[in-house]
């Protein structure tokens, strides 16, 4: 009898406490980049994009209203640094990151694939050496060129991802070595999905991308923990699976 | 002529126009620095944060995107602009995403002076502002090359200087080949045309022919030259023909015997000729511009100008004078003064004439004339003129004058035995002892012979008076011609005999006066000689009593033969209230004379003053003798007689209270009697004198009443006590007379000024009855006693005490 009045009590106490302040606050800014389709940036810097939407749904879901910006990363990167920010999506964990940066739950991940023509035979790639076999490109200065780099893949650089997805179909290139969900949006973007497959590499991790909030930033230590909560939520109820289904 | 071309006016105009121009130059030049200074900054500034402004799009977008790429590009594109050596990009988030520079240009010395000039700021922090940036605003820092920019400017301005000073020293060195080829060449050419005008005679071609400012002042200059040439030629012909005639007069002047002056109407000299120079020991050029007064003796310059002023026209004005020359020798001269008009100016010449000789010759005849050639004494000629101005000249002053006629006694045997040259010393001698004792006034001449005759004027206002002057002139004669002479070698003795004549006597002229003087000598010489005689018998016994009286007196003093009688004054109840004294002479030979008979020889001699002190002290010792034998109660005062010469001497009053102490006598019983006259004469000491006694309780009587001036004005002012009425307004007076109003206003006078009036004289009962009447209550006079020796009056004195006198 008395735990049950003491149950009600707490959640009337929870509902006083919390609910004004959740009632009265503006909404969270978070930043996010052009990086299709995890987030996208249109021309009118209007956001969208499976990971924006991921998170957004799992803030719904702990009642957190938020709103998102862009930003050159590098400037996001510094807001994250000094706190003036409260967080970024999605970003890949890294040693240096580790000490200004709060990590959530994965929202999602990136594969890095061999992105051929869709009659291309790729019989005989499964690891990344493979690619040593094919006439491979990278987009430059991006994490994949320099990885074929840093381990002697021969390779060539294009300029950007439609230059990419095209030199497969259209030139002599048989490998654009490139983000696996990145580089299919695009290419249905372009009406280019038909004419190219995807192979994921044996050896290669997939990357996980997570809400990185600032640990500088007040509050965020509670508001990471609110996201995973929601995340965790979506994730049950089957809403994240329903935005990946818009975008493919 | 010396080519200095310093002195030239081109270079001059050229110093001139460059000094201004570097001035000028040098003062625009500042201005122009200053002003380009202001815009070089300003554009400068602006062109800096133009160079900032092209950069700043573009460096916020560096920023925006944190790209360090493109944020080096812009800063290494900042510092290939020359002025910029430095440029920093750094991040809203404060740390620095790109900097750029290059090597700092070396400030030169001139970039040092530039830098004080063009100051600015060298550092520029231009803040960008980042969209959405959370952290604050990016900075664009450029720091700028001073150095270079400094030195830029200050090169511009150096060479904008230099430029300058080549265009002034340009500008002058063109004006001062324009000014000389343009005004001093032919300046310099003119010059010498006028010089040449002056050496030749020949024409000369004119130096400039050009139809301008120097064209006209040559052609005006040329025909100035030729018409004043032409004139100085007429005027040099006219100088020469002056010259010859001023040589011709100076000549003349310079020649002439006659001093010469020309002078101002002021007397003022301006030219003399050399005998003026001459006659004045003096220098030419000294006399000049000195007053012609200094070298005359008679005249003063006022005198002169008044002369000379007086002077008409071409009239000559004759004078003489004595003109005294700087070495002070003193000369006579005839001068002629001719007014002259020269050069618009009158002037005086002085015709001068040394009359020395002349005057001389004069001087010489006048003494012959009227002068005694031996003795140097008047002669008779001279002798008689001066008595004639003489009888003139006291026919109206009525006084008295007397001429004596000397004679040596004995000189003949003297002149016949020892020669006529002592003769003629012993004739100088006595001229000589004669004008050492005669008055200046007098006139001593010789007649020839041994006879002098003596004038003396002014002798006295009477006949009296004048006997007595001349008697002791001739008695200082005679005693002075006892005297021996003493003439070479001999010791003579020459007495003399003096015939006295005295004028105006009758109606007389000079010849008959001499012949008086000589008959009365004559007489001296019948009575035995050495001795004087007046023509005028009664004179002669006049002159001899007064001498007796004069001789008497002395004695009288000497063997105590003054005496004082007493005479009673008595009141009308006949009372004796006081006594006159009166003195009296007891003569040896002639018995008793009244004071009326020698008191005037006294006074005239001074001996009164001892006389009166020896009254003085006769009456208060008699005074004192009564005093102590007991004096009467009704007795009031002994009235005693003072002279005025007596009461004048200073030592009077204190010799009077001397004597009243030395006797114990009291002052109210001494009254002293004084006479109108000696209180006219001598009024604020008498005044003082009478306010001393009257201290001591003397009383003053003023004698013989209404005889003087009777003025009012001492009754009134002087301590005066009791106011006698001259015995001529008693005798005989009667009631109702004229006489009777006289003594009445007198005594209602005396009353008013509370003066006791005591009648004098008084011999009748009628006269007494009459001043009774009249209102005068004290009486003196006959009637009562007549004066009396001190017994007798002592005697009365205590009668009346009983009974009346009458």
């Amino acid at each position: 009898m008395f735990s049950s009045i003491l149950k009600r009590l707490v959640v009337i106490l929870f509902i006083a406490a919390i609910g004004p302040a959740v009632a009265d606050e503006k909404p969270i800014e978070l930043f996010a980049i052009d990086y299709p389709p995890y987030t996208i940036v249109d021309e009118q810097s209007n956001l969208s994009g499976i990971d924006i939407e991921v998170v957004k749904a799992a803030f719904t879901k702990v009642g957190i209203e938020v709103k998102f910006s862009t930003a050159p990363w590098e400037r996001i990167n510094k807001n994250l640094e000094h706190g003036y920010i409260a967080g970024y999506t999605s970003c890949a964990r890294r040693p240096a990151r580790e000490a200004y940066i709060l990590f959530s739950d994965k929202v999602s991940e990136a594969n890095q694939v061999a992105l051929m023509a869709a009659d291309t035979d790729d019989s005989k790639l499964t690891k990344l050496a493979d690619l040593s076999h094919y006439k491979v490109n990278a987009i430059e200065a991006w994490a994949m060129q320099k990885e074929l780099e840093s381990k002697d893949i021969p390779h060539s650089k294009t300029q950007n991802m439609d230059s990419g997805i095209r030199s497969v179909l259209f030139r002599d290139i048989d490998v654009f070595y490139i983000g696996e969900l990145t580089a299919l949006y695009r290419a249905r973007q372009l009406g280019l999905q038909d004419k190219i497959k995807t192979k994921r590499l044996a050896d290669k991790e997939s990357v996980d991308f997570h809400l990185c909030l600032s640990k500088a930033y007040p509050g965020n230590t509670q508001l990471l923990e609110q996201f995973n909560t929601g995340l965790e939520r979506i994730k049950a109820s089957g809403e994240l699976d329903a935005i990946y289904a818009n975008y493919f | 002529m010396k080519f200095n071309f310093r002195h030239r006016i081109a270079f001059k105009q050229a110093v001139i126009v460059l000094t201004v121009s570097l001035l000028l130059g040098l003062i625009s030049t500042c201005v122009q620095i200053y002003l380009d200074l202001k815009q070089e900054r300003s554009n400068f500034t602006a062109g800096i944060e133009q160079t900032i402004a092209l950069h700043c799009d573009a460096a916020i977008q560096a920023v925006y995107n944190l790209d360090p790429k493109q944020a080096e590009s812009i800063t290494t594109v900042l510092t290939t602009t020359s002025e910029i050596y430095h440029a920093r990009l750094v991040d809203d988030f404060g740390d620095i995403l790109a900097e750029s520079s290059r090597q700092k240009t070396q400030p030169s010395p001139l970039a040092v002076v530039g830098s004080n000039l063009f100051r600015f700021n060298s550092h520029i922090e231009t803040p960008l502002n980042i969209k959405e940036s959370k952290s604050g605003s990016a900075t664009l820092i450029i720091d700028l090359d001073t150095a270079l920019i400094a030195g830029n400017f200050v090169r511009r301005t150096f060479n904008s200087m230099a430029l300058g000073l080549l265009y002034n020293i340009a500008l002058a060195s063109i004006f001062l080949l324009l000014f000389y080829r343009y005004l001093s060449q032919p300046i310099l050419n003119i010059a010498h045309w006028v010089d040449q005008l002056g050496k030749s005679d020949n024409v000369v071609a004119l130096p400039y022919g050009q139809r301008d400012e120097l064209g006209d002042l040559v052609s005006s200059f040329d025909r100035l030259w030729h018409e004043r040439k032409q004139m100085t030629d007429q005027l040099n012909e006219t100088i020469q023909d002056l010259s010859k005639s001023e040589h011709f007069s100076r000549s003349l002047m310079e020649n002439a015997g006659d001093a010469m002056f020309l002078c101002q109407l002021d007397g003022t000299i301006i030219q003399v000729n050399n005998q003026a120079a001459e006659s004045l020991a003096i220098d030419r050029a000294e006399l000049l511009d000195k007053p012609l007064a200094n070298f005359s003796k008679n005249h003063t310059t006022s005198e002169l100008e008044n002369l000379f002023s007086s002077i008409g026209e071409k009239q000559v004005s004759t004078l003489e004078d004595i003109q005294i020359s700087t070495q002070g020798k003193h000369f006579p001269i005839e001068a002629r003064c001719i007014r002259m008009h020269l050069q618009d100016e009158d002037y005086i010449l002085i015709l001068a004439r040394d009359i020395s000789v002349r005057k001389e010759a004069e001087q010489q005849i006048f003494e012959l004339a009227f002068f005694d050639t031996l003795t140097g004494l008047a002669n008779r000629r001279l002798f008689i003129d001066h008595l004639n101005s003489a009888i003139k000249q006291h026919k109206e002053s009525q006084n008295f004058g007397a001429v004596l006629y000397l004679d040596l006694d004995r000189f003949k045997t003297i002149n016949d035995s020892l020669g006529h040259g002592i003769g003629d010393a012993i004739l100088c001698e006595v001229a000589k002892r004669l004008t050492q004792i005669l008055p200046d006034t007098s006139t001593c001449a010789r007649f020839g012979g041994d006879e002098f005759v003596v004038l003396l004027t002014e002798t006295g206002k009477s006949a009296e008076l004048c006997a007595e002057s001349t008697t002791t002139t001739a008695l200082k004669i005679l005693e002075q011609m006892t005297i021996p002479f003493d003439i070479a070698g001999h010791q003579l003795y020459c007495s003399t005999s003096i015939g006295i004549a005295v004028f105006p006597d009758h109606p007389n002229n000079s010849l008959d006066i001499l012949r008086h003087a000589d008959t009365a000598l004559y007489r001296v010489k019948a009575q035995g000689r050495k001795n004087f005689q007046f023509f005028d018998p009664e004179m002669q016994s006049t002159a001899q009593e007064r001498l007796e009286l004069e001789k008497g007196i002395h004695q009288a003093l000497k063997n105590n033969e003054f005496e004082l009688w007493y005479q009673p004054q008595v009141e009308s109840n006949d009372q004796i209230v006081g006594a006159e004294a009166l003195l009296r002479w007891r003569h040896p030979e002639k018995g008793v004379i009244l004071p009326g008979n020698f008191i005037n020889i006294a006074e005239e001699s001074g001996q009164i003053v001892e006389i009166g002190n020896w009254v003085l002290k006769r009456a208060i010792a008699q005074l004192s003798d009564w005093h102590k034998q007991g004096l009467p109660e009704t007795f009031k005062r002994l009235a005693i007689n003072i002279s005025p010469l007596q009461f004048m001497q200073v030592d009077f009053v204190d010799r009077l209270l001397d004597m009243l102490n030395e006797k114990d006598i009291p002052g109210q019983l001494v009254e002293l009697e004084i006479t109108e006259n000696m209180l006219l004469n001598n009024f604020d000491i008498a005044s003082n004198k009478m306010k001393l006694l009257k201290q001591r309780g003397i009383s003053f009587a003023i004698d013989d009443f209404g005889t003087g001036y009777s003025s009012l004005r001492y009754l009134h002012y002087l301590p005066l006590d009791i106011l006698k009425i001259d015995r001529s307004f008693v005798t005989g007076l009667r009631p109702s007379s004229e006489l009777a109003a006289i003594v009445e206003v007198i005594i209602a006078t005396a009353d008013r000024l509370n003066l006791t009036v005591i009648g004098e004289g008084v011999e009748t009962l009628n006269e007494r009855s009459a001043l009774m009447e009249l209102g005068c209550h004290c009486f003196q006079g006959y009637l009562f006693s007549k004066p009396v020796i001190p017994e007798v009056f002592y005697g009365k004195l205590l009668e009346s005490t009983q009974s009346s006198l009458i």
